[in-house]
């Protein structure tokens, strides 16, 4: 077909669409639904009896902050990189308070190791952990994923990741608020695990579920 | 057609809102625009002409994600760029598997027209079977002879004795 009929049967076929809200609406919708959905399975558990006191703790306080600050940049990240135009760059948004949260749990090992001894470096896995994460981060990454399915033609792969990475690290915030997990490196195995796999899920089953970019016959 | 400043963006936003005329303009202006990004990375011509029609296919598919506010030439050249990029892989899995003939056509000689099971085919099949050189001392005749033997020169089963 040559490409002028091409556009004849393009601009034949127009029906008006509803303009898609911006990125930032976007992100700010879906983030307002998963912190309600959240909110509720945090509420249906029950929040831990000493979540003030430990909420006060400059170290609990910061990571908590720190993982609220993933999972939001990662949110907006992915919607910023579903439009075409914007740039590749937006996906290290995250980055500093992934890693921040990372530095912190880190160094709450080597405090539990200071405190405990050998004890503290056992790697335990706590399946209560991968089971709230991943139960609640996939639906939930799903639904960003579809919402940002305009993403699918021309930039499927860092979008799917980083909707994985914010329903995940979103997830990992409500399991801290009713969740009794002192040690530090168990928080991090079992989030950490949780997190690769709800981000891995969100690219292998996100690409059949978003959109597949047109192919000229 | 190059356009002056905000035109096409307001052609697209008449198109979002359902104007056909004002996007078969658009389209049409930046037909020549999308071809040059596309140009950059695909050298063969209905290659390239593959990519535009992906890329336009595309971007009316995406059109309702396009925000008037911002400029449509960057929008517009992302999606170009990633059909281009998409056409050359496709290309270069194809190009694993196949291998284009056309390129011995003048190297080969005109294939002998042999009707198949017939007298000229099993003495075409026994002038073979002479023809291949007997175990040697010198390595590289009884590797010919082992190449000859596969795949084989007539099949059939007029040759079936070869074997």
């Amino acid at each position: 077909m040559r490409t002028e009929e091409l556009i004849g049967g393009l601009a034949r076929d127009l029906h008006p669409v509803r303009r898609m809200a911006g990125p930032l609406v976007q992100a700010g919708l879906w983030l307002g639904g998963a912190a309600l959905v959240i909110a509720i399975a945090v509420a249906l558990h029950g929040p831990r009896a000493d979540l003030a006191a430990r909420l006060m703790l400059p170290q609990e306080g910061a990571q908590l902050l720190a993982a609220l600050g993933t999972g939001v940049t990662a949110a907006i990240a992915a919607a910023l990189l579903a439009r075409p135009d914007r740039s590749r760059r937006w996906a290290l948004l995250p980055l500093p308070f992934a890693l921040a949260w990372v530095a912190m749990l880190g160094l709450g090992c080597l405090g539990d190791m200071a405190r405990l001894g050998e004890a503290a470096l056992r790697p335990r896995l706590s399946t209560g952990c991968l089971r709230f994460i991943i139960g609640l981060g996939v639906p939930l990454g799903a639904g960003l994923i579809l919402l940002l399915r305009h993403a699918g033609p021309v930039r499927p792969t860092p979008v799917l990741l980083l909707a994985g990475l914010a329903s995940a690290a979103l997830c990992s915030v409500g399991l801290t608020l009713f969740h009794h997990l002192d040690a530090a490196l168990e928080v991090l195995v079992s989030h950490g695990l949780a997190i690769g796999v709800v981000a891995l899920l969100g690219r292998a089953l996100g690409r059949p579920l978003l959109m597949r970019a047109p192919v000229a016959a | 057609m190059a356009g002056t400043d905000g035109e096409w963006e307001g052609w697209m936003a008449a198109a979002q809102a359902g104007d056909a005329r004002a996007y078969d303009r658009l389209l049409r202006a930046c037909l020549p625009f999308l071809r040059a990004v596309v140009r950059r990375r695909i050298l063969d011509p209905s290659e390239a002409e593959d990519a535009v029609q992906d890329a336009l296919l595309t971007i009316h598919q995406l059109r309702a994600s396009y925000e008037p506010a911002r400029p449509i030439r960057p929008w517009m050249a992302a999606i170009a760029e990633r059909r281009a990029i998409d056409r050359l892989r496709r290309h270069g899995r194809r190009q694993g598997r196949e291998t284009p003939i056309d390129a011995f056509g003048e190297t080969l000689a005109a294939p002998r027209r042999i009707p198949p099971n017939s007298v000229w085919r099993r003495r075409d099949c026994a002038r073979r079977w002479r023809s291949f050189p007997r175990r040697s001392a010198r390595p590289w005749r009884w590797r010919s002879w082992r190449i000859c033997r596969w795949p084989r020169p007539v099949r059939g089963p007029a040759c079936r004795w070869v074997r």
